[in-house]
């Protein structure tokens, strides 16, 4: 006889006491509950017996309180054990299905180790290039997000192929170990997406084979190492392998660093590029430690040393200390924004002065009116308010006519004209003049009440490689052509502080 | 209670009201016992509904509950309902001894109506503000109506920095969505996120402002805030993997064996071997399929005849098939007639799935209650 019918059995019989009651259970419900508890012994059901037993002797002696207890303790073991018993039927009939064994259905992802010869950034996209253990070229793609571009190195981006918060930088600096990736099987190189049940796993150390080291770029193939010349030219900058020219596209921030780099006259270097059907893109190049930086990707990655831009002259020296954040006393003759950057309020206007009709002008009366902490005059207001706007509108104009209207009705106007701004500037030619950009982004923080010595910039939502690039060009001809700095290094300067990040992206501090 | 010689310390007044309620429940209890079901009454009907109201009254929510459930069996068989089952008044009643003894056990260590909460219960779920973000993701999501009419959909979120689950649940009246919890994916969480309850249910979240009820339910508060997080990918599915049914036997064996917190079924992850044609089993309005799972052995695949069942079921034919085999399966685990059957939430395929008509990116998981696999794309 099966247990389940002996669980059943005992459920029956404690339904029928509950149906009849404790205290009067009917004369053949202990010799039932007797026959029960024999049958639970043959099952070796040692504690439904032992309450079997007990709630019959109760019944027979009258004791309800007893029974009640047996009764209940009896429910509570029907209870547990018919869970037991189920689980035990349920695992058994399982292993008595078990006839055939399994066969996998998964191809076979790849498995190595990886190490990173250089990242591609496209479009928000990075194709991280290396080579494994066996010198095969691999590729591994993936999207994050967001993409920090003033920091891509060492900002934290999403990773759908690392699935966790990466830093491009730690990844680069990492071996990548790879198990059981799914892979694209037609491809050449060996790509690698984000995959669902497989992600790399960052190690570190660990040597691996380096690209081939060629004289010349081939046209396709895994990446190699090339000993290249920076070659400015008009309106760009060339390189030359082994006498050939060799596109290497227009990125921002390539452009950036390799302006950095000529101005030190460091025009020759060892880099690892990757071959792209007449031209090469470039994933590393080696700096002057001998470690390699990613210079397509990372706007530090070709260093000024601020001993190198400092003794030459002193409003350049008092640039410098803005940027880095050091004290320094303005020198004799600094204008009023560079004495104001370092901790100077300019000298008030003399009183009932009037204000010219030149918005230059105007915007450096009415600037250091408010940077001294003083409340426009009513005439100033009133002339600037009232006239006509130029067509098209100088910068200044904008900046003047929406600090002397001043409020929602100020702010409207130079947010507007930030607006055309914005559409207008797409590249480094269409950028307004360094001094120009400043003057529009002090006047929107000082009507948005936000801090001007902060990053006044960040508000005019500009392409942050169009701004970085139309400030390096005039301190990198400075520095390499050892003559004054002139009106337009200051003014350059004087963008890279309201940038804010001077001292990261300029000097690699 | 007393915390120091010859001074004692005041009792908070529900904690006062605890001991007699249970000695009304267990002379209640006593009482029918011995007299009997055969000479049961409406006035034993109205005992058990007035210690019911008092066990409310002493905050004994699952004393109370279960009291009213009893409460409703004696009263169909009172009126000879043929749903009235001696089998679920036994169990019934032992419960309500269980709980009586176990609140006594309880009340001896407590001092404050929270130290009773675990045992008595609560009346409703409180939520509990989380400072900092979390990370969740989302790995199976299923659809369902309540005979209350009401419908809605469950998400099922594994929050990975606490390792521990969550459940979010959007759920409308069905005189706004109908008994069609698929039409509440398009609808926004709340009236503030811009974010639908199928963009919840796919992808990792960062999320802000979070409420959390202490059983792992997560409020869908105006003041949450979200942000796409790091995908965990098949990572996620590692708390709920099982190897093979008999893995998922071994599961339920942790949760079931608790007379008074026994649970009926447990979410698993299986990646069968295969999933079996889908059969319709007309007597007792279900659709049969299988998996097979890496041991070999296959496992019933159940589901009920219902209408928020098609998609489901439309699904499961097509997962029978070749080009749809998925390589996983998010499922719930229970034992039926002594046998292990599962109920499918999500099919978790390794290539990502392109699901018609909607707005996102390709998928990992389908929900299968809730998206149908009809015209999607591998």
């Amino acid at each position: 006889m099966s247990v389940d019918v002996l669980l059943d059995d005992v459920e029956q019989e404690l339904s029928a006491l509950w149906g009849s009651g404790l205290a009067l259970p009917g004369v053949e419900r202990p010799a039932a509950l007797r026959r029960l508890a024999a049958r639970t012994e043959a099952a070796a059901l040692a504690r439904a017996t032992g309450l079997l037993q007990a709630l019959g002797t109760a019944l027979e002696e009258g004791d309800s309180d007893g029974a009640f207890a047996q009764a209940m303790g009896l429910a509570v073991w029907l209870r547990t054990f018919r869970a037991v018993w189920s689980l035990e039927v349920a695992r058994e009939r399982l292993t008595v299905d078990t006839e055939t064994g399994a066969t996998a259905r998964r191809v076979a992802g790849y498995t190595g180790r990886v190490r990173l010869v250089g990242p591609e950034v496209r479009a928000g996209r990075w194709l991280l290039h290396g080579l494994d253990e066996a010198g095969r070229w691999v590729v591994l793609a993936d999207q994050p997000d967001p993409l920090d571009l003033r920091d891509p190195l060492g900002g934290l981006s999403t990773s759908r192929l690392f699935q966790d918060h990466v830093r491009l930088g730690a990844v680069l600096r990492s071996t990548l170990a790879l198990d059981d990736h799914p892979k694209d099987q037609s491809s050449r190189p060996i790509l690698l997406r984000p995959a669902f049940a497989a992600r790399p796993r960052l190690q570190t150390g660990g040597e691996g084979p380096q690209p081939e080291r060629v004289a010349s770029v081939p046209r396709r193939g895994p990446p190699v190492v090339v000993t290249a010349t920076w070659v400015p030219r008009p309106g760009g900058w060339g390189c030359r392998v082994g006498g050939v020219e060799v596109s290497l596209g227009d990125g921002e921030v390539l452009t950036f660093n390799l302006q950095k780099r000529w101005a030190l006259g460091v025009s020759e270097g060892r880099v690892a590029v990757l071959p792209d059907g007449g031209g090469a893109v470039l994933l590393s190049m080696e700096d002057r430690l001998g470690d390699p930086v990613f210079p397509t990707v990372d706007p530090r990655a070709v260093r000024w040393d601020p001993a190198w831009l400092q003794g030459r002259d002193p409003m350049v020296d008092a640039w410098v200390a803005v940027l880095l954040g050091a004290d320094h006393a303005p020198p004799d003759g600094a204008s009023a924004e560079l004495s104001w950057w370092l901790g100077e309020a300019p000298a008030r206007p003399r009183a009932g002065a009037e204000i010219p009709a030149d918005p230059v002008a105007a915007h450096g009366l009415v600037w250091r009116t408010l940077a001294a902490g003083r409340p426009l005059p009513a005439e100033w207001v009133d002339v600037w308010t009232h006239s006509p706007l130029s067509a098209p509108t100088p910068l200044e104009e904008v900046a003047v006519r929406g600090l002397c209207l001043g409020g929602p009705a100020g702010r409207a106007l130079v947010e507007a004209h930030v607006a055309m701004l914005r559409r207008g500037v797409t590249e480094p030619d269409l950028c307004p003049a360094p001094r120009s950009l400043w003057v529009v982004a002090d006047a929107l923080a000082r009507l948005r009440d936000a801090d001007p010595r902060g990053r006044p910039m960040d508000a005019l939502g500009l392409p942050l490689g169009v701004l970085r690039l139309a400030a390096v060009a005039p301190v990198a001809e400075w520095l390499s052509s050892g003559g004054p700095a002139d009106r337009e290094v200051l003014d350059a300067l004087l963008l890279i502080a309201a940038m804010g990040d001077g001292a990261a992206y300029w000097t690699g501090r | 209670m007393q915390d120091e010689p010859g001074r004692a310390v005041r009792v908070p007044r529900a904690l006062e009201r605890v001991p007699p309620a249970l000695t009304a429940v267990d002379a209640v209890l006593r009482r029918v016992a011995e007299h009997g079901l055969q000479r049961a009454t409406t006035a034993t009907r109205a005992e058990l509904q007035a210690v019911a109201a008092q066990a409310h009254h002493a905050r004994l929510v699952r004393l109370e509950r279960e009291l009213e459930a009893l409460s409703t069996q004696l009263g169909r068989y009172l009126e000879r309902d043929p749903l009235f089952r001696p089998a679920h008044w036994v169990a019934g009643a032992a419960r309500v001894w269980l709980l009586v003894g176990t609140t006594r056990a309880a009340l001896a260590q407590a001092e404050t109506p929270a130290d009773l909460e675990a045992v008595a219960g609560t009346p409703r779920r409180r939520y509990v503000e989380v400072a900092g973000a979390i990370e969740v993701q989302a790995v199976a999501a299923s659809g369902w109506v309540t005979d209350s009419g009401y419908a809605g959909v469950t998400v099922q979120l594994w929050q990975r920095d606490a390792a521990r689950w969550l459940q979010a649940a959007v759920v409308r009246p069905q005189t706004m969505v109908g008994a069609a919890p698929q039409r509440l994916l398009r609808m926004s969480v709340n009236d503030t996120l811009g974010l639908t309850t199928q963009m919840l249910a796919h992808g990792a979240w960062t999320l802000r402002g979070v409420r959390l009820s202490q059983d792992g339910r997560l409020s869908l508060h105006q003041g949450l805030q979200v942000a796409a997080g790091a995908p965990l990918g098949r990572t996620a599915l590692d708390p709920l993997y099982v190897a093979s049914g008999a893995e998922a036997v071994d599961r339920l064996a942790r949760g079931s064996l608790s007379p008074l917190d026994g649970v009926g079924s447990v979410l698993v992850y299986l990646e069968p071997v295969d999933v079996g044609a889908v059969t319709m089993d007309e007597t007792q309005a279900r659709a049969v399929s299988s998996l097979r799972d890496s041991a070999g052995a296959t496992v019933p695949v159940v589901v009920s005849l219902r209408p928020e069942n098609d998609i489901l079921i439309d699904n499961l034919t097509m997962l029978a098939s070749p080009a749809w085999q998925p390589d996983g399966m998010v499922v719930r685990a229970a034992l039926s007639q002594g046998r292990l059957v599962l109920h499918p939430l999500t099919a978790v395929f390794l290539d990502p799935v392109t699901l018609p008509g909607v707005r996102l990116d390709p998928v990992h998981e389908v929900h299968l209650t809730l998206e149908p696999l009809k015209g999607a794309q591998r």
